[in-house]
């Protein structure tokens, strides 16, 4: 007897893919990268973040592609490559020329930046760039000039990175420069922070004439942070749960790191690790104000809190501007409507929560909402005593790049002296307060 | 009440709409009953483009009711309109509130109301009209100005009433404020703004809603921009997001997200107005994604074909094809002296330019037509 055997249907053979992608600075292959395989109709057949030069994209049938490669800056490469039955092939995305220098690759590829001419808009080169350094220690702000070496001048569009040491605190870069306003950024803390100065592109009258982006080495955070900035939150959470273990790395080393995966938490509304972790952050990270406001909203996002939760999340936000502005502007955004809050809930009648709700306002109202770090104007914040020594140009400089403080005017002086004494004043009322909560 | 949208079922989830458009300002310059404004207040005059904003903004959304497009049934739409003199009529045939304080406050919480019912709703709101910011942002209605000596009675604080809505049951709230944040420096001295009510002041439990999507048009200190009776830049921009120039593929389907408005938001911007896309433009605030419209076909790409060099335009046959459907094809016959713009469904496309002379030569590349739009250079020479 014979059986007859139907032939197994055989399947259309597939090919492998392979994309490769061409950057000019070496670092630039650990910034996370999104690459997408869309068919013929662009429906999407592929999606997957990595990190490196290649990546491998198997089991692709027979068809017309687009290879679609996406950073965080929001800049995109596109391909069109034809796979035939069961042939490999490989597509090659050169990214190198989004930046004129390959030195500041990271920031054209991992933050957000809109790669346009504005033709007319483009300003002339700016050549009385300074830098200098406000650091707060105990509840000062100390203010230190930083070396002018690495900035090559005149400042033009395609910017110049620097790089700045930062020790574990709260440090803000503030640059000035003759006929416009300062400008200031908050400096991630605890390690070397690159920072990209270049003039900025926009309408003059709108945009401040600078642009500064500033980032850490911890790539898959910072990338978690321009998506969650950008309101690319499906794609923060693929990141997230491709990249987990290295992000998870990057948090224990880096304490801002671990702020930028707190803020993600609260974005999604889940706390994850953060059940104790954001204690953590705030008991253990004394100078930075992030883990505060983590902590702080990790209990006003639940739906309804004893006496305890209310005293303990009015003292982690008067603690957190006791410590100075959040690193992230999401951080400011959250202090400040928990801030508001709170004072509703007071009645407007609780001292201590008015007094901070006046100093972040003033901060709120200068704000660049559009930067993942904090950004500002300090011209608004003079009455924050971040006044900056007498002499901004041409006056005292350190020695071989070095930091030295010049004479204050006697009103800054006692602007200092007052916003000292408030600090003071803070960080006592918060300490006595979680002394309090912790008897009770 | 202007309700015109209503198939509200209290049973069910559904999107609940309030509009807001305010173009007429009786009190301030030019305006019907105009009383001299103080300060910087007196700069202030009609807008003909709010009222435009709303109505455009009406008919997109009710376009994918009758498509079911919406993930969510719509369930009503709520309009309050304050038309300029030398305004444009919308909603003719309807009977409209005007968009004083009190109206927009009573309207507020009858929508509001609405979306207390299901946590699976979703709310939106769009306010097109004068705004000024400092702390925080305030937007001003029709009656605005009518007592000089506090013209702020008109005006209500926006932050601080969307901040309170957060505590609202319906999970995914879309706020998009389409107004000025100029700060007037006078107002800033005098800090009457201090005096500026909330609808109602921030709820202290519970943090913020699930899916937020609060998006203004224009950074601090600066002004909105739209054309004399046309719908603004900044709400051309969220229609073409609506129409699928922000959406992506998912699920058998083009979904628009709150999340793709967000992260499209300069694309969108720049689509309508080049120059209108840069990065401080808008203010946005989000929390998790959450999908609202469902297209059933790829979206349109505002396709622009030129010529390099220039001077090949006015002789060249420019054509496209689709990779996969042929059916998707066409060109243009020389002579024509301008970038041939066409809207085509997004795809893998032949894109080319042919030549009769030998003058120029011919090209053609295939290229990705991706959402929201592509200009290819022919390479003639």
């Amino acid at each position: 007897m014979t059986t007859a055997t139907r032939a197994p249907e055989r399947a259309q053979p597939t090919a492998k893919l392979k994309v490769e992608v061409v950057t000019h600075h070496r670092t630039s292959h650990d910034i996370p990268k999104l690459v997408e395989l869309l068919d013929a109709k662009l429906k999407k057949i592929r999606s997957e973040w990595f990190v490196g030069r290649t990546i491998q994209l198997d089991d692709i049938e027979p068809g017309y592609y687009i290879v679609r490669l996406s950073l965080t800056s929001t800049v995109n490469k596109d391909e069109v490559v034809e796979i035939k039955k069961g042939k490999n092939e490989s597509v090659t995305l050169d990214i190198s020329g989004f930046s004129n220098m390959e030195v500041n690759e990271w920031a054209y590829f991992s933050k957000s930046f809109l790669l346009r001419d504005w033709g007319t808009q483009t300003r002339g080169g700016v050549r009385d760039v300074r830098l200098g350094l406000w650091s707060m220690s105990d509840g000062r702000w100390n203010y230190s000039y930083l070396p002018q070496s690495q900035l090559r001048l005149p400042l033009d569009k395609n910017g110049e990175t620097v790089e700045i040491p930062t020790g574990n605190g709260m440090h803000i870069l503030e640059v000035t420069a003759r006929n416009m306003p300062k400008r200031s950024v908050c400096l991630p803390a605890g390690q070397p922070v690159l920072a990209l100065i270049r003039l900025s592109e926009g309408p003059r009258d709108v945009v401040h004439p600078l642009e500064i982006v500033v980032s850490t080495r911890n790539w898959n955070c910072e990338a978690l942070l321009s998506l969650i900035t950008a309101g690319s939150i499906n794609e923060a959470r693929k990141l997230y749960n491709t990249k987990e273990a290295a992000i998870i790395q990057e948090v224990e080393k880096s304490a801002t790191a671990a702020a930028i995966v707190g803020y993600f938490f609260l974005k999604i509304g889940t706390l994850g690790y953060l059940v104790d972790g954001a204690r953590f952050m705030a008991d253990n990270y004394p100078w930075m104000p992030d883990g505060c406001v983590i902590h702080a909203w990790q209990f006003m996002q639940q739906e309804e809190q004893s006496a305890a939760d209310i005293a303990l999340i009015t003292n982690r936000l008067v603690e957190a501007v006791g410590r100075g502005v959040p690193f992230y502007t999401e951080g400011l955004r959250l202090l400040y409507d928990g801030l508001v809050k709170l004072s509703y809930f007071y009645n407007k009648r609780n001292t201590r929560v008015q007094r901070a709700l006046a100093i972040v306002e003033k901060y709120v109202s200068g704000t660049d909402w559009s930067n993942d770090s904090t950004t500002f104007s300090v011209d608004t914040l003079d009455d924050h005593n971040m006044t900056p020594p007498r002499e901004r140009f041409g006056g005292t400089r350190g020695r071989g790049g070095g930091a030295q403080r010049v004479e204050e005017t006697a009103r800054e002086r006692e602007a200092r002296q007052r916003r000292e004494v408030e600090l003071t004043q803070f960080a006592k009322e918060s300490a006595n307060q979680k002394l309090m909560e912790r008897n009770a | 009440m202007s309700l015109v949208f209503d198939q509200i079922d209290a049973k069910i989830a559904q999107i609940h709409v309030l509009l807001v458009g305010v173009g007429g300002y009786p009190f301030l310059k030019n305006g019907t009953q105009e009383q001299e404004q103080q300060g910087d207040l007196a700069g202030l005059k009609q807008l003909t483009s709010p009222p435009v904003s709303v109505e455009e903004l009406y008919k997109t959304i009710l376009q994918y009711h009758h498509s079911n497009s919406w993930l969510t049934p719509l369930g009503s739409i709520d309009v309050l309109i304050s038309t300029a003199p030398q305004g444009k009529e919308v909603f003719s045939g309807k009977k409209i509130e005007t968009a004083t304080r009190k109206n927009i406050k009573n309207a507020y919480f009858r929508w509001k109301k609405l979306c207390e019912e299901q946590e699976d709703s979703v709310a939106i709101f769009y306010f097109a009209g004068h705004g000024l910011a400092k702390d925080q942002h305030y937007l001003l209605a029709e009656d605005f100005g009518e007592n000089p000596y506090d013209p702020w009675e008109g005006a209500f604080a926006f932050d601080h009433t969307r901040k309170a809505f957060h505590k609202t049951k319906a999970k995914t709230q879309v706020f998009l404020v389409d107004a000025c944040r100029e700060v007037s420096s006078e107002s800033l001295e005098a800090d009457v703004t201090s005096s500026i009510a909330p609808f109602e002041p921030p709820k202290y439990t519970g943090g913020e809603c699930a899916f937020d999507l609060t998006l203004k048009a224009t950074a601090n200190n600066e002004k909105a921009f739209g054309k004399k009776n046309e719908a603004s830049v900044f709400c051309q921009a969220i229609m073409h997001g609506l129409n699928g120039k922000a959406s992506e593929d998912e699920d058998d389907g083009w979904i628009i997200s709150t999340s793709l408005l967000s992260s499209k938001i300069y694309k969108l911007l720049r689509l309508v107005h080049p120059k209108q896309g840069y990065k401080q433009r808008c203010t946005i605030a989000h929390t998790d994604n959450a999908n609202l419209l469902k297209l059933p076909n790829p979206p349109s790409v505002k396709l622009t074909m030129e010529c390099d060099p220039d001077l090949a335009l006015s002789m060249a046959e420019l054509y496209y094809e689709h990779a996969d459907k042929n059916t998707i094809s066409g060109n243009r016959l020389p002579p024509e002296n301008t970038p041939w713009e066409i809207d085509v469904e997004g795809g893998i496309y032949k894109l080319g330019a042919r030549f009769q002379s030998k003058q120029f030569k011919n090209y053609q590349k295939t290229r990705p037509v991706y959402p929201p739009s592509l200009t290819a250079k022919m390479k003639c020479q």
